[in-house]
């Protein structure tokens, strides 16, 4: 049984927090920023025979997939973690979104090519989904698009994605 | 493995390990790292041109009422010893943009010597607009700009005009001139007024390849009018003279009785002479009989009136008028009607030139002072966290700064990007959180932001109240490759 307001100092106090969490005495008192991280390698997946491919992550990565029924936030970002390398291809540009808008969170950005270095971070507060909404079932998408060569001649390549989202009260859940 | 989301009320054991889980694999931040903060910069009316400030001063030259003129634009204060003047000549044919040009080419020649120590930059990016920025930190710079409008002068030919000596005297200190421009009417010739004035301009614009050099502009006629225009910043004084010769009418009907004629000249003894011209049982019969008494009166030379034979050269008469024309050299002569019977009359015309100032009133340059801030030099904990998101941007007034004074905030890149994209007041006390409309107004990584105040103070740099703050939130970024504050 939950007892609130919670007493902190007091022997199970802290229990009694959790109890009150539980019980919905204490709604919504703690909502901050998550970030959704995934790392995309080579590794990760099987490059296609043509430029242009599209990288699902919710199939990719089964297991950090985007939560459901939250906010996603403002500030989504690619941190380019190693440069894209491949047979005469000289360029390579991502973009982030969902199936609706494949750039709806970054438009077309250079992983490799003119400016792009290891240590961007790939920002696009211009994009058009960019700004705080909900979503109940938010899907990523990354795109890529290669110059030069196909991707199924890239040999490396690593990028993290991070989207910041938030809890969103739910009576049902 | 984490188990995310976190079912905090499964276990009180297993949801400290998910969390724990969840926060070292970089699901989640822990809440105190993740939530937003705030940088705060704090701007009272003494910052305002203290060490983190830059004064930038706009000098705007009208596009309207254009008019020949000159600009003199005065710097003061800061490292300047004394004060630094520029000026701008306005020519016939400029404009506001050649004046603007100009001047920031004035100030910019400057910039290499006299103001080197107080100016850092000076743009002419909108034509008639010349901003300079000064050094930082210098202090507060003071700054007037007038625009004074070259001299003009009307020279208006008038009167009854008769042959004889007239001319039109310039005298000016800077450059130093003392030219008379002659312009004598003889033999009839010019015929008339108009044709005065249209000789004047020949004469006088002659002059200006040489004597007038640097002093005259032009002295365009228009009608019987001249309008001198002079260089700008040339003071002249400008006088007239005209012949002392006359013309003096026996009018109306004939009356017996006298007609009485005054001549006043410093030669003549007691200082004037009085001619009296009689007409006795109608004789002389008419008015032309009686301009030739009088021509024959005033001509006998030493006979009648001897001092005047020295002064007068003839009275010849035309149809009752008689002209009286002296010698050469002699001025300041004053002939005057003084009675005549009724209704007969005698009248006195002259030949006459007035000058007057013709100035106009010329547009007026607006000066306007901004100030920029470095806000990290009034933000306690330093410059604004390096690669982070930028989250939203407010300003609290707590006292006012006056009437007609602004802010925007943004960066070196754009100055109101983050608030102020119409620049808020910074005379209403309170929270703003103005930003919306700003470009640069959502959640953004950060990688180095340099926060940038643009306070816009008007004609005026006194503020002798304000205090206000600007609030930039900020939160961490999983970044892996940057150094994240």
């Amino acid at each position: 049984m939950a007892s609130f307001p919670v007493k902190f100092g007091h022997r199970g106090s802290v229990i009694a927090l959790f109890r009150a969490l539980l019980y919905g005495l204490i709604s919504w008192a703690w909502r901050p920023r998550f970030w959704y991280r995934q790392v995309v390698t080579i590794s990760d997946f099987v490059g296609e025979g043509d430029t242009d491919q599209l990288l699902t992550l919710s199939t990719l990565f089964p297991r950090n997939a985007f939560p459901a029924d939250v906010d996603l936030l403002e500030g989504a970002t690619i941190e380019n973690l190693v440069l894209p390398v491949g047979t005469s291809i000289t360029a390579v540009t991502v973009r982030l979104g969902d199936a609706g808008d494949d750039d709806g969170l970054l438009t077309v950005s250079n992983l490799l090519g003119s400016g792009a270095a290891v240590g961007d971070i790939l920002n696009t507060p211009a994009a058009a989904q960019y700004a705080n909404r909900y979503e109940s079932a938010f899907s990523p998408q990354v795109r890529l698009v290669t110059t030069g060569g196909t991707l199924s001649a890239l040999t490396a390549i690593s990028f993290e994605v991070c989207i910041p989202w938030t809890p969103r009260p739910q009576r049902s859940s | 493995m984490p188990n995310f989301p976190i079912n905090h009320g499964g276990t009180e054991v297993g949801g400290f390990r998910a969390l724990y889980n969840a926060a070292r694999q970089g699901i989640l931040w822990p809440w105190d790292v993740t939530s937003e903060h705030v940088w705060e910069a704090r701007i009272r009316a003494a910052d305002l041109f203290g060490a983190s400030s830059t004064q930038i001063t706009t000098i705007t030259i009208p596009d309207v009422d254009f008019v020949t003129g000159r600009i003199t634009t005065t710097i003061s204060g800061g490292p300047l010893s004394s004060p630094v003047v520029i000026t701008s000549d306005a020519a016939v044919g400029d404009t506001e943009e050649d004046l603007g040009t100009q001047h920031a080419s004035d100030i910019d020649d400057l910039i290499a010597t006299t103001l080197a120590t107080a100016v850092a930059s000076v743009m002419n990016a909108v034509s008639s607009q010349v901003v300079i920025v000064f050094i930082a930190g210098i202090g507060r710079m003071t700054v007037t700009s007038v625009y004074t409008p070259a001299q003009q002068t009307t020279v208006t030919w008038g009167g009854t005009l008769v042959n004889g000596l007239y001319s039109v005297r310039l005298v000016s200190a800077s450059p130093v001139a003392d030219v008379t421009v002659a312009n004598n009417r003889v033999a009839g010739t010019p015929a008339n007024v108009n044709a005065m004035a249209a000789a004047l301009e020949t004469a006088a614009e002659a002059l200006i390849a040489t004597t007038l050099a640097g002093v005259l502009v032009s002295a365009d006629d228009a009608g019987a009018v001249n309008t001198l225009i002079f260089e700008p910043g040339v003071a002249c004084t400008v006088t007239a003279s005209v012949t002392p010769n006359t013309t003096h009418t026996f009018g109306g009907t004939a009356t017996d009785g006298a007609y009485v004629t005054r001549l006043t000249h410093a030669s003549l003894p007691g200082g004037s002479l009085t001619i009296t011209t009689t007409r006795a049982a109608g004789s002389p019969a008419t008015n032309t009989d009686l301009a030739d008494a009088f021509e024959a009166s005033v001509e006998s030379g030493g006979t009648h009136y001897p001092l005047l034979s020295s002064l007068l050269s003839n009275a010849d008469n035309t149809a009752g008028a008689n002209v009286l024309s002296f010698y050469d050299g002699v001025s300041s002569m004053d002939v005057t009607a003084v009675s005549a019977p009724a209704p007969g009359t005698l009248v006195v015309s002259d030949p006459t030139v007035v000058v007057a100032d013709a100035t106009p009133a010329g547009p007026t340059v607006t000066v306007t002072h901004a100030v920029r801030l470095a806000l990290a030099s009034l933000c306690p904990h330093g410059t604004f966290p390096t690669h982070v998101m930028r989250c939203e941007v407010a300003l609290e007034v707590d006292t006012a700064f006056g009437a007609s004074r602004t802010i925007t905030v943004g960066d070196a890149a754009a100055l109101d990007a983050l608030l102020g994209s119409t620049p808020v007041d910074l005379n209403a006390t309170g929270r703003s959180l103005a930003a919306a409309a700003c470009t640069q107004y959502r959640t953004r990584y950060e990688a180095g932001l340099v926060p940038l105040a643009t306070i816009e103070l008007g004609a005026s740099t006194t503020v002798s109240a304000g205090l206000a703050y600007v609030q930039i939130n900020w939160t961490p970024h999983p970044s892996r490759t940057a150094t994240a504050a």
